[in-house]
């Protein structure tokens, strides 16, 4: 193409009109802040969120859990499940992002119950700010919180020792005390290291705060994100079963993420459904011709404003359905258009961008896997047993479009061998 | 007032420039390179006007010195590598570095800012000589030329950039 | 196996500001002279981002220290390298702790490319973010061919009417002007020593 050429007069900026659809199109956007924005088709699973928020209002204490891969949209749907109930409900939410406020690969049991309540006493202040609260009841809550604080975090505590005779002259004040500084760890990292703890010590302080927020607000609906990180079911497994088990107790209603891993494999099926009174299974959305889901995501983005129809059909078919996916490859189409020069998406863009996806979802894969790839799209068989065939899954070579509907990721079966 | 003393001042003015040359900095051949197109790219991009920033700017590095040319080394007329602006003014432009410790110093540059047809002067040029000429009355170091070949007018030491500002900001904005 | 698209550094940096804030890729390093890349890549960032970046080394870096680092100041170009490699365990742990990761500012992985298998199999959050963002690192498309200095060097002879090697005799006699024009003959011509 030449060097220069001169574009008709009043148009946008080519820079603004690709800036505005980039910041529709960001894959890494917070999940509230795309809420805010009005770019969410909220029924893309047939208002799950509602579900969602719907029983946790009306059945306190009853535990659900939300499943799905990778990218599947899961923030999403928990936060337009807070807002909801915001909105409508008679609850109060709170929504706890524990990948985000500790380290997870060193999640111990009491974690997610110490966060919950750092949130509720928080909540509380602010209640207390605009409420008549008395003096007594403020004291009490500040007691509590302080409790679960330490629990949180852990402290420092002077102990008195027994025999003082070996301390050197120049501890003599410290000599005069008698005594050492013992450090207990807490339960939330960071700061501080592991150290595993009783978790009945935590429930007292805790139901006071709740039952303190009962009564100035509304009974608590804890929502924990981040969960499916761990996915390792094993680790995601022991923080729950004591934690979630508490709050059962306590009539706390419970929304919670969790990877694939729990779902699918050897040795899953009964203990969910023992320990959760309802699974909620996100699955990858199937981009047939019929299913207009797909298209809608993209319309609401505006897509059109940069991506014909047709153009359009090809991302959803590349995406295979997994919406992080979807708004990456919108996006990214846009940015060789906008690098090579084009005024509008092409066809030969979208092409590029698939192949770079797949290209990152073919690497590492050894000859194993690739056959196993290739019988599934050939007879559809698919052993999700297979601890492997699970690794498929989780790294989304492999989606998942129902609990028996399995195919490969359309964007890497593009760039097979 | 005589000419030999006009010659004197003169002089001393090219010793001034000099000594500015010497004493100043610039980052790296390959990071002014990077600066100036990222420059270049901000106003096309406030412009209607496609350029193609990667293809319009050239960059040769040879030994310690390095040469930034965009369009052509003599301007007899638009051509598709000249940066072309909406009022149909065209830019281009030669520098020389010579990379230094510390980053690295100009020798020579010139930028040639053409107007649209039908306006006076038809180009402004600035251009800084390697060296001091015999004459430097005639032919100060760093010098303008108002749409004129014959006549130089003295012009203060520029950053390769500050010309650009000068360029895009005041004559652009003239046209 | 299909290669992932080679982009020069401006083109990397001009990715990243058309996307705006949050933005993340990966760049696979080239297998000789990674720190020269590196800065290259950095060069590019500051002069098209207008905005500071700087390296983290991941491998030794902890969970609070990689948090700490990554939000003080969380608005400027952070290029998160792993080195020659992570082993397996470190990019779970990065993974888990994606959203700590998250910030205004645009986080550039630096792989070895060795390192893209591992960043699908072990951080499968990480790489979601990343997506179809993969590239190669490119030389810089700007450097002028041998075939454009030739048709400059054709330029000036014409302009002037002698050839470059008169036009280096001149010089060696000291009578070739001071002009720019013929500074730039010089070092088209490679003899930036008669400057």
């Amino acid at each position: 193409m030449p060097s220069s050429v001169t574009a008709p007069e009043g148009q946008l900026s080519r820079r603004d009109k690709f800036r505005a659809y980039m910041q529709a199109f960001n894959p890494t956007a917070s999940a509230r802040n795309v809420i805010e924005a009005g770019l969410v088709f909220d029924d893309l699973h047939q208002s799950l969120y509602r579900n969602l928020a719907s029983r946790a209002d009306l059945e306190p204490g009853c535990q659900q859990l939300l499943v799905g891969g990778v990218g599947s949209g899961k923030t999403t749907e928990l936060i337009l499940a807070e807002r909801w109930l915001r909105d409508h409900g008679h609850v109060l939410p709170l929504y706890i992002d524990t990948s985000a406020e500790t380290d997870l690969s060193s999640l111990n049991p009491g974690a997610l119950l110490a966060s919950l309540g750092l949130h509720s006493g928080e909540q509380l202040s602010a209640s207390f700010s605009v409420g008549d609260s008395t003096e007594e009841v403020k004291e009490k809550a500040k007691q509590a919180y302080n409790i679960i604080k330490q629990y949180a975090y852990g402290k420092k505590e002077f102990v008195q020792s027994g025999d003082s005779t070996r301390i050197a002259e120049a501890y003599a004040e410290l000599l005069a005390k008698r005594g050492i500084v013992r450090e207990t760890p807490g339960k939330l990292k960071p700061p501080l290291p592991v150290l595993n703890r009783d978790i009945r010590e935590i429930r007292d302080p805790l139901e006071q705060l709740l039952n303190l927020l009962r009564g100035t607000c509304k009974d608590v609906v804890a929502i924990f994100d981040g969960l499916d990180r761990l996915l390792d079911p094993t680790k995601f497994w022991s923080v729950v079963h004591q934690d979630l088990r508490l709050l059962r107790e306590l009539k706390v209603s419970v929304m919670a993420t969790a990877p694939l891993s729990v779902l699918f494999g050897a040795g899953v099926g009964q203990s969910i459904s023992d320990h959760f009174d309802r699974v909620h299974h996100l699955t990858v959305i199937a981009s047939e011709p019929a299913n207009t889901s797909l298209w809608s995501v993209l319309e609401k983005r505006s897509a059109t404003n940069l991506l014909n129809p047709e153009i359009a059909g090809s991302v959803c078919n590349y995406s295979g359905g997994v919406l992080r996916d979807l708004i990456s490859l919108a996006r990214d189409g846009a940015e060789e258009a906008y690098v090579s020069d084009r005024d509008y998406i092409s066809v030969g863009d979208i092409e590029k961008v698939a192949q770079q996806l797949g290209n990152g979802y073919l690497r590492g894969l050894g000859p194993e896997a690739i056959k196993t790839l290739l019988q599934l799209y050939r007879s559809g068989s698919f052993d999700i047993n297979q601890p492997a065939n699970v690794e498929l899954l989780l790294t989304r070579r492999v989606l998942e479009y129902s609990s028996i509907d399995f195919r490969v990721h359309p964007a890497l079966f593009s760039v097979m061998p | 007032m005589t000419l030999e003393r006009a010659r004197k001042l003169a002089e001393a003015l090219d010793s001034r420039t000099d000594r500015e040359l010497t004493e100043a900095r610039l980052d790296p051949p390959h990071k002014v390179l990077s600066q100036i197109r990222a420059y270049l790219l901000r106003r096309s991009e406030e412009m209607k006007t496609r350029n193609n920033l990667i293809q319009l700017l050239r960059f040769h590095p040879a030994g310690e010195f390095a040469q930034i040319d965009l369009g052509p080394s003599i301007d007899k007329g638009a051509t598709p590598q000249h940066f072309h602006s909406d009022s149909g003014a065209r830019l281009s432009f030669g520098l020389t570095l010579r990379e230094v410790e510390r980053g690295s110093q100009v020798v020579a540059y010139r930028y040639q800012f053409v107007f649209p047809d039908g306006q006076s002067p038809q180009y402004l040029r600035f251009d800084l000589n390697e060296a001091p000429h015999a004459d430097p009355l005639a032919e100060p170091r760093c010098h303008l030329h108002p749409g004129i070949d014959e006549v130089r007018i003295p012009f203060s030491v520029h950053n390769p950039i500050e010309i650009l500002d000068r360029i895009f900001f005041v004559l652009e904005k003239a046209t | 196996m299909p290669e992932f698209s080679t982009e020069p550094f401006f083109d990397i940096a001009r990715r990243l500001d058309i996307r705006g804030e949050t933005a993340w890729l990966a760049v696979l390093s080239p297998a000789a002279d990674s720190t020269a890349a590196l800065d290259q890549l950095q060069t590019e960032l500051q002069s098209i981002l207008q905005r500071p970046s700087r390296v983290i080394q991941l491998e030794h870096s902890t969970f609070e220290e990689l948090r700490e680092a990554l939000h003080q100041p969380d608005d400027d170009a952070v290029i998160l390298s792993s080195g020659t490699g992570l082993k397996q365990e470190k990019w779970r742990s990065l993974d888990i702790m994606r959203s700590a990761l998250e910030r205004k500012g645009p986080v550039i992985l630096w792989l070895s490319p060795g390192d893209v298998a591992n960043l699908t199999g072990y951080a499968p959050n990480i790489r979601s973010f990343i997506g179809a963002s993969i590239f190669l690192a490119g030389p810089d498309s700007g450097i002028m061919t041998d075939a454009e200095r030739q048709e400059r060097l054709n330029e000036l002879s014409q302009h002037f009417g002698f050839t470059g090697d008169e036009a280096v005799r001149r010089a060696e006699a000291r009578e070739l002007p001071h002009e720019p024009e013929f500074v730039e003959w010089l070092v088209l011509l490679g003899r930036g020593d008669l400057l």
